[in-house]
């Protein structure tokens, strides 16, 4: 089995001794024909050729590029529904230019993926040989490969190359874009409406000093709240005789009561427990324990004590005149006494 | 003995699987590094306080129904329970500390919504969003996890769900 | 009128292709030139981060006027691309047997510039890093792009056409770097081998390559319809006086063809004179593409003037407003007469005649001067669009393009000469294949008893 390559200046001549070989009796099987441009088909007698199916193929995807496109553009109008308050979006016009441009798409690609498809299919069937090249410096090559192959004349050896193929470049262009969104969420925004609520800088708060809070909360009816409630030094607080003679201004009632136990539920409950009887979850570890607010020690309290109490905390309570209102600790002291009140 | 031409195919295939690897890496996984959670001052456990003492979130978090930010709580509000609770406790020492110098700790922020987002606690929990459905069920943790990932569909998908508005402008403003 | 193809072998051709790419190393004069067309990409670059930084106020973007020289150069980039649509695919579907020399000078024109053209929109976007969110897949924001907007069919036709014209230019290029790589030595030979797809140059092969080069004409034909006329609906969808034109989408489509055969002529001319392409681009070409070029003068005059009368003739205000400010206010009356004599009094008067088309240095300034016009058109719609525009408040800002803006739009015209130049001494810019292809063609021969035509027209 020989195997000789031999080349041409013109087509013409090449052309021409591929037919004196025709004629000398070498089947036109064994004759492959390589040229730096398309020769005339009619003059070449079929080498081992394979059925081209292209255009079909491109027809048919072009078809599903269409079907895929008119899916995309009325799925997601039927699913578009941020700006149109519920509504979906239908309109032809728009759903004809996404159908057309995505149906144009897919047969450009589809063009280029069969055309790969189907030359490997055919190099398959002829499969490169080492020496395989096409012919260099615009010459028309023939390659005949039979039993007598010497009847040729210009052997030319050269190396050959491998195919390939590698898209993956598109998917690490696309890969590369998260990485440029990552300021997006960490850069500072100029607002234009001021924020409610307490003013935290950044990871935590710092120690709010008493004029702070005293901003947002108010005075207690008019009195600073002691040095020693903001030292935690609460042993010695006295309380004002003005707020041992004031009268809750809040009147007793069912409302009144039903907040005050929203509050209680919310920041009492974990030492004075659900009942008030100074048990729950957290009660074991005060010392002295929390009171037991059904007691009649603390109901014989006047209103204003026990206002009092609250927004200071007495010994191990915290105080809380800088987490509720005045009006919300009032509300509490009605809660207590409802305690009782049956 | 590879022919030449499969040498330089080899190293063209080990360069471009390199270059793939180092996007990944890149894109993907450096994204992820920067967002991860990193450890908190004090070993301070949600499941201990939240769970076993059943604190509400609002003793703390006092912020929560009055505005915004839910806030974290200040020194002095630690202080006012532990100074009295178990305050030989090494972590509560740490406070203490702090309380003495007069210094802020520094937590870290584990939920953090970019400045870009309006959101306010106020609006949701008054309207009896539970805490967990964006932070995840605390009172098993001892150390914060960022559970539940605060993406945009996370947000649009609730506020589907509960036939809130989905306007772009209710939360970017 | 009939084309008579160069007398010359195909190896003659082969090797008067392939000085560009084989020849001695360039100049010092050629470097430098490179250096400094770099040096300016590299500007543009660092302005562009600058302004993703700082954001868009280091432009010159205000109110009335928005969209700027960054919308205005977009525009113009997309119409010098058409250049290579309309050449390649156009004149292989008529089977204009002339256009083998300019072919691929024209894909190579579309393979820079709409690059250059689809970079304006991401510039012009106050944060690039999220044009993604253009793009509608599932995304975890369960959002999906507005089908509502133009922006989002030019995302789909630039992109669309964009794919379409590298992959035709890739399929008509395998042919060629196939041929040559065995010539080839270091980086070159790696490039080629890579890109060749281990091409044999045997007929079936030819016969693929044929037919996949039949079907981008026929794909890509429409493609380049819709890009042109969608871009034009950006503006014409719009409630401003001069924008919203009923004829936009055939005098944008016209004026993009126009300005895109200029370009041709001009970089044809570029190559003919540095590289040495006498045999292969010859008067000939210049007079048939000349007519063709006369043809897109007269139809773009003729959708110019169709603007304005319906305008003028029902004497529609805002209309005669916008129209008057162009011809006879003072920044942009200067423009705007200069376009009116390089678009059109000077390339009909002088396209006419034959002995004009024929000559290589008129056709160049010529055709300089109408790329210049088209430029300017463009300008002056944009600006000129939105400045008289402006009914709620008498706002009175002129926009002047920032440094920013003129050193982001520079780099673009220095990126595209700087990839062409670098084009040429990479790959093959005439194609072999067909150029030999139609020199066998034009030769009927007689072989073995059988009487033989290369291929029939309109195949």
């Amino acid at each position: 089995m020989g195997r000789i390559c031999a080349e041409f200046a013109e087509p013409d001549e090449a052309l021409a001794a591929h037919r004196a070989l025709l004629d000398e009796g070498i089947p036109s099987q064994d004759i492959e024909i390589r040229s730096p441009c398309p020769l005339p088909e009619e003059a070449i007698p079929p080498h081992r050729s394979h059925p081209m199916r292209m255009r079909n193929w491109v027809r048919f995807f072009w078809i599903c590029g269409a079907i895929g496109g008119f899916a995309l553009a009325a799925g997601s109008q039927l699913d578009f529904k941020i700006f149109t308050g519920g509504h979906p979006l239908v309109s032809l016009p728009i759903d004809v230019i996404i159908v057309y441009e995505c149906a144009m798409l897919t047969g450009l690609i589809t063009t280029l993926t069969f055309f790969f498809i189907e030359t490997r299919r055919y190099r398959k069937m002829c499969p490169p040989r080492e020496e395989d090249l096409p012919v260099a410096e615009g010459h028309v090559a023939l390659v005949v490969e039979s039993e007598e192959a010497e009847r040729a004349a210009g052997i030319l050896r050269q190396r050959g190359a491998r195919s390939v193929a590698t898209l993956a470049f598109l998917v690490l262009f696309l890969l590369a874009f998260p990485g440029c969104t990552v300021r997006m969420r960490t850069q500072p925004v100029i607002k234009s409406t001021a924020r409610e609520g307490v003013a935290q800088p950044r990871g935590t708060v710092t120690m709010p000093g008493l004029d702070e809070r005293k901003h947002l909360y108010g005075t207690v009816l008019g009195y600073a709240i002691p040095e020693q409630v903001r030292e935690l030094d609460k042993k010695d607080v006295i309380v004002p005789t003005a707020v041992m003679r004031m009268k809750n201004p809040v009147p007793y009632s069912a409302r009144s009561v039903q907040r005050g136990r929203e509050i209680f539920g919310e920041l009492c409950v974990l030492c004075h427990g659900v009942k008030g009887k100074g048990d729950g979850p957290v009660a074991d570890e005060f010392q002295p324990i929390p009171a037991d607010l059904t007691d009649p020690v603390t109901q014989q309290k006047v209103d204003g004590e026990l206002f009092w109490r609250i927004t200071i905390g007495p010994s191990s309570m915290p105080s809380f005149y800088d987490r509720l209102t005045a009006e919300d600790r009032f509300h509490l002291v009605n809660f207590i006494r409802s305690l009782t009140r049956k | 003995m590879e022919a030449p031409e499969e040498i330089l195919w080899k190293r063209i295939k080990i360069t471009a699987l390199g270059l793939f690897c180092f996007l990944v890496v890149f894109s993907f996984f450096l994204p992820m590094w920067l967002a991860r959670v990193k450890a908190q001052p004090i070993a301070f456990s949600h499941a201990r306080h939240a769970g076993v003492r059943q604190i509400s979130c609002v003793f703390c978090h006092t912020g929560v129904l009055k505005g915004d930010m839910a806030g974290v709580p200040s020194v002095k509000d630690c202080m006012q329970c532990h100074q009295v609770v178990r305050p030989d406790s090494p972590e509560v020492q740490k406070i203490q500390e702090h309380w003495d110098k007069g210094t802020p700790i520094e937590w870290f922020k584990v939920y953090n919504l970019p400045q870009h987002v309006h959101f306010s606690h106020r609006a949701h929990v008054s309207k009896g969003i539970e805490c967990k459905t964006c932070h995840g069920d605390l009172t098993h943790m001892d150390v914060v996890r960022r559970e539940v990932d605060l993406n945009m569909g996370k947000c649009v998908s609730c506020h589907r769900e509960n036939k809130a508005p989905d306007d772009c402008t209710i939360c970017h403003r | 009128m009939s084309f008579k193809a160069p007398d010359l072998s195909i190896k003659q051709i082969y090797d008067e292709v392939m000085t560009t790419v084989l020849g001695p190393r360039p100049k010092m004069a050629t470097l430098l030139l490179m250096i400094i067309l770099a040096a300016i990409v590299l500007h543009g670059v660092f302005q562009f981060f600058r302004q993703s930084f700082v954001g868009l106020g280091v432009t010159g973007l205000t109110m009335p006027v928005y969209w700027g020289i960054y919308i205005a150069t977009f525009v113009f980039w997309i119409g010098v691309a058409h250049a290579g649509a309309l050449i390649s695919a156009i004149l292989r579907i008529t089977g204009a047997e002339w256009k083998s020399s300019i072919t691929r000078i024209a894909e190579v024109i579309t393979l820079f510039t709409l690059p250059a053209a689809a970079s304006f929109p991401f510039i012009h976007m106050g944060r690039p890093g999220l044009f993604y969110y253009l793009i509608p897949y599932p995304n975890n924001r369960l959002i999906w792009p507005n089908f509502k907007s133009p922006l989002m069919w030019d995302f789909f036709a630039i992109s669309t056409y964009f794919i379409g014209s590298v992959l035709f230019l890739y399929v008509t290029l395998i042919p060629d770097l196939g041929t040559a790589r065995p010539n080839m030595k270091g980086w070159r030979k790696t490039l080629y081998t890579i890109l060749s797809f281990g091409w044999r140059g045997t007929a079936e092969e030819w016969k693929r390559v044929k037919e996949a080069a039949a079907l981008f004409s026929v794909l890509i034909l429409p493609v380049v319809i819709s890009v042109h006329t969608i871009v034009s609906w950006d503006f014409a969808m719009q409630l401003v006086p001069g924008w919203h034109s009923e004829v936009f989408g055939p005098y944008f489509f016209v004026g993009a063809l126009y300005s895109g055969v200029a370009a041709v002529f001009t970089v044809m001319t570029l190559l003919k004179w540095r590289c040495g392409f006498k045999d292969l681009i010859t008067p000939i070409h210049y007079d048939m593409l000349g007519r063709v070029f006369l043809a897109l003068g007269l139809a773009w005059a003729y959708l110019f003037f169709n603007d304005f009368l319906p305008g003028y003739y029902s004497n529609e205000p805002d209309k005669m407003a916008y129209f008057r400010y162009l011809a006879f206010s003072h920044p942009y009356s200067v423009l705007f007469w200069l376009m009116f004599l390089t678009n059109f009094v000077l390339p009909i008067a002088c396209l006419s005649f034959k002995g004009f088309r024929m000559s290589t240095v008129p056709m160049f300034l010529l055709s300089i001067g109408v790329n210049v016009g088209m430029y300017i058109e463009r300008v002056l719609i944009v600006f000129c669009g939105t400045q008289v525009y402006n009914p709620l408040a008498r706002n009175v800002t002129v926009y002047v393009p920032s440094f920013t803006e003129i050193s982001i739009v520079a780099a673009t015209f220095a990126g595209v000469t700087l990839g062409y130049m670098l084009f040429i001494r990479a790959f093959p810019i005439l194609p072999i294949w067909e150029l030999a292809e139609t020199k066998i063609r034009q030769t009927v021969r007689e072989i073995a008893g059988k009487k033989v035509y290369y291929f029939k027209s309109g195949e």
